[in-house]
């Protein structure tokens, strides 16, 4: 088994700059997802990957091998493309037999009516079929192998094109966005399948995909991008709790993460709305910085109570839990809190409240979006 | 807020309103389709019935009278040698124009669309052929071919080659005006696969190469061809069509001579129908025309369509 390195990749198609010197080195057998929105960058470092195209600085390593000039064809991984660009003409068995007839067949064997004349042609055939058939069992589409794609569900062709790259159990795999053609119920389905195959399989996996919910339930870790550039690249938890940019934590979790403009006070402290809201940030005194606290990390509580004053807007009902969604007062900023429906039974629109958080819910980030550390909680009463 | 009602529904009669809003439907159907159906009748069906009633007759052109001959004409085909030959020639001329412009057009087609340089150029001049007037064409492939002044026997004899008389010689001229013939169709052909290669999705190419499809020639079996399959259906019917139809370069370069060498189908029905003007006869060979160009498409369709359209 080998580790899956992109070191310093760069490349810009004339001005527009894809990729700037972004390195990501993923371990033997790691599940890492490269996750940010559209035109951030992630599909073409996954095609880069493949050798499907060439940065203008860096080199791609899979173990000890450097890839960086090898054709696609030798490097010895599988992509699992988004429009899964099966083949239309083959059944989903011959599909799944390509990778192997095109490594283990040669050129004579391959071509059709001679090709069965050819010696030794007949007993690798067998080799394929079998393979296939046993790849196909692991995926429950043995049923379907004599089918075209164009006689099956997008479910199904999915399921082709995930056979077609494990079925020779390559060094690696790239699947860039292979559940976003699926409907909602088959895509939550189909991640744990995925999930499932990696963890049998333990192949190094770069996976593509715009979903962070996706990224965070699949990954060993994640590489966040945006504009380009690898924001921050860590686990699940990490890119979560600790996100290192502003634009990490807008992009990861959902509901977004509230986001509150305040000022640095001469003793290091953050206020919003002149309330003193975190204490002891590593910022310049006057400068403005952003205030990040995930939905759920909210205490709303009662009017009088410690914290910023503001009011219920709306409430949302969702089964499992109900989101609040609050206007500071005086700011007018808007807020979401997310509680466990019980715990948002007394609160209704229109009624005043105060928000507070822990200090360890507390994110800072500084004018350039950075993250800044806090190094003293923050003090309960807020009368600044 | 008021409730929708649906009034009861399963009455049966002429007063059913779903009845009626069927039969306006129908009826805005065929007002749509009219003009169409029309013009098809009066361009098509008739004209087809009319050469079919014609070749049952022994009607001839400036002569009175017509008189219903059954099938004499056809009888009289099957022992015509004129259009036996024909019949050969233009069997011969297919075989050579269809398969050489096919591949030439899609082997042009796959150069052009390979490199992005001077692409519009060799398009352009590919088409040239297809533009230019066949008859005007013609006065330059003869002088081209001529076997005294000819460039083409002047660069042979350069090699120490007597060239041969291309257009005049009864073994040659068949080959020459099928030249001309492939000439003139690969620019068309190479349009048409042109159109064929940018409808491949590229995310296939892809696959294949990380598929370990290599080369460039594994790529062309694995994805190329298989998915030209529908162009190239339609290319080699349209190829067939035109290579059955030659007449221009017949009629213009050689006149169906040396000695019936390059008589065709076209060529002989214009000689029965517009010089003899033995328009029932004529009618009949058109008949048969039809017949072998319609059982030839039937035949491409039934055996080709359903390998080449996937889904």
């Amino acid at each position: 088994m080998s580790g899956l390195a992109l070191r310093g990749i760069s490349k810009a198609y004339g001005d527009s700059h894809i990729l700037r010197d972004v390195t990501i080195e993923a371990e033997p057998g790691e599940f890492v997802a490269l996750v940010g929105p559209s035109g951030c960058g992630k599909t073409t470092l996954l095609r880069i990957a493949a050798g499907l195209d060439h940065p203008d600085h860096g080199s791609v390593w899979l173990g000890e091998r450097d890839m960086t000039a090898m054709p696609p064809s030798e490097r010895d991984i599988a992509m699992v493309f988004q429009s899964y660009a099966l083949y239309p003409h083959l059944t989903a068995g011959q599909n799944i037999a390509v990778p192997l007839a095109m490594r283990d067949l040669t050129v004579w064997q391959r071509l059709p009516g001679i090709g069965s004349f050819v010696p030794g042609q007949r007993k690798t055939r067998t080799v394929i079929q079998s393979r296939v058939l046993e790849t196909a069992r692991s995926l429950k589409i043995d049923h379907l192998l004599g089918r075209k794609p164009g006689q099956m569900s997008g479910g199904q062709r999915q399921r082709v094109a995930l056979g077609r790259a494990l079925v020779r159990s390559p060094a690696a795999f790239l699947m860039d966005e292979p559940l976003s053609n699926l409907d909602a119920n088959l895509r939550v389905h189909t991640r744990a399948e995925i999930v499932e195959l990696h963890r049998l399989a333990g192949v190094t996996t770069l996976y593509v995909t715009h979903d962070q919910a996706e990224a965070l339930s699949m990954a060993d870790r994640v590489a966040v991008m945006m504009g380009g550039r690898l924001l921050q690249f860590d686990t699940p938890e990490g890119v979560y709790r600790n996100p290192q940019h502003i634009e990490v934590a807008r992009f990861i979790g959902s509901p977004q993460i509230n986001l509150l403009t305040g000022e640095v006070d001469a003793a290091h402290g953050v206020r919003i709305g002149g309330r003193l809201f975190a204490e002891g940030v590593e910022a310049v005194p006057g400068s403005a910085v952003t205030v990040g606290i995930r939905p759920e990390a909210l205490k709303l509580g009662g009017p009088g109570q410690a914290g910023l004053g503001a009011s219920v807007r709306r409430i949302e009902f969702l089964g499992s839990e109900t989101l609040v969604f609050i206007e500071l007062a005086g700011s007018g900023g808007a807020l979401v809190a997310k509680l466990a429906p019980d715990a948002a039974t007394g609160f209704g629109q229109g009624q005043a409240i105060t928000i507070a958080a822990a200090s360890e819910d507390v994110l800072v980030f500084g004018p350039q979006g950075m993250r800044q550390s806090v190094s003293l909680p923050m003090r309960k009463a807020a009368n600044g | 807020m008021d409730s929708i009602a649906l009034p009861a529904s399963g009455r049966a009669g002429a007063s059913d309103p779903a009845a009626a809003a069927r039969r306006s439907e129908t009826l805005a159907g065929w007002r749509l389709a009219g003009p169409a159906v029309a013009l098809l009748a009066l361009l098509i069906l008739m004209p087809t019935i009319a050469v079919v009633t014609l070749s049952l007759t022994d009607f001839e052109l400036g002569y009175d009278g017509i008189r219903f001959v059954g099938f004499d004409n056809y009888i009289e085909l099957l022992g015509d040698r004129t259009f036996l030959i024909s019949l050969g020639n233009t069997l011969t001329y297919t075989l050579i124009v269809t398969p050489l412009s096919v591949l030439i057009g899609l082997g042009a087609a796959l150069l052009i669309e390979a490199e992005v340089r001077g692409r519009a150029l060799f398009r352009t001049i590919y088409f040239l052929p297809v533009v230019s007037l066949l008859v005007a064409m013609a006065t330059v492939w003869q002088y081209l071919l001529h076997p005294t002044i000819g460039p083409v026997n002047a660069l042979l004899r350069f090699i120490g080659i007597a060239g041969p008389n291309w257009l005049g010689g009864s073994d040659t001229v068949l080959l020459s005006l099928a030249l001309i013939g492939v000439w003139q169709a690969v620019g068309f052909n190479m349009v048409l696969f042109l159109a064929g290669l940018t409808a491949i999705p590229r995310e296939l190419y892809a696959a294949a190469e990380v598929d370990r499809a290599a080369t460039a020639w594994d790529r062309f079996w694995l994805v190329t061809w298989p998915m030209l399959g529908p162009t190239t259906l339609f290319v080699v019917t349209i190829s067939v069509i035109n290579a059955v139809k030659v007449f221009e370069t017949v009629s213009t370069l050689t006149q169906g001579g040396p000695n019936r060498a390059s008589e065709v189908l076209l060529w002989t029905i214009y000689q029965e129908g517009f010089v003899y003007l033995r328009v029932g006869y004529a009618s009949a060979m058109t008949v048969v025309f039809l017949a072998i160009l319609m059982a030839l498409m039937m035949l491409q369709y039934r055996a080709l369509d359903r390998r080449v359209h996937y889904t």
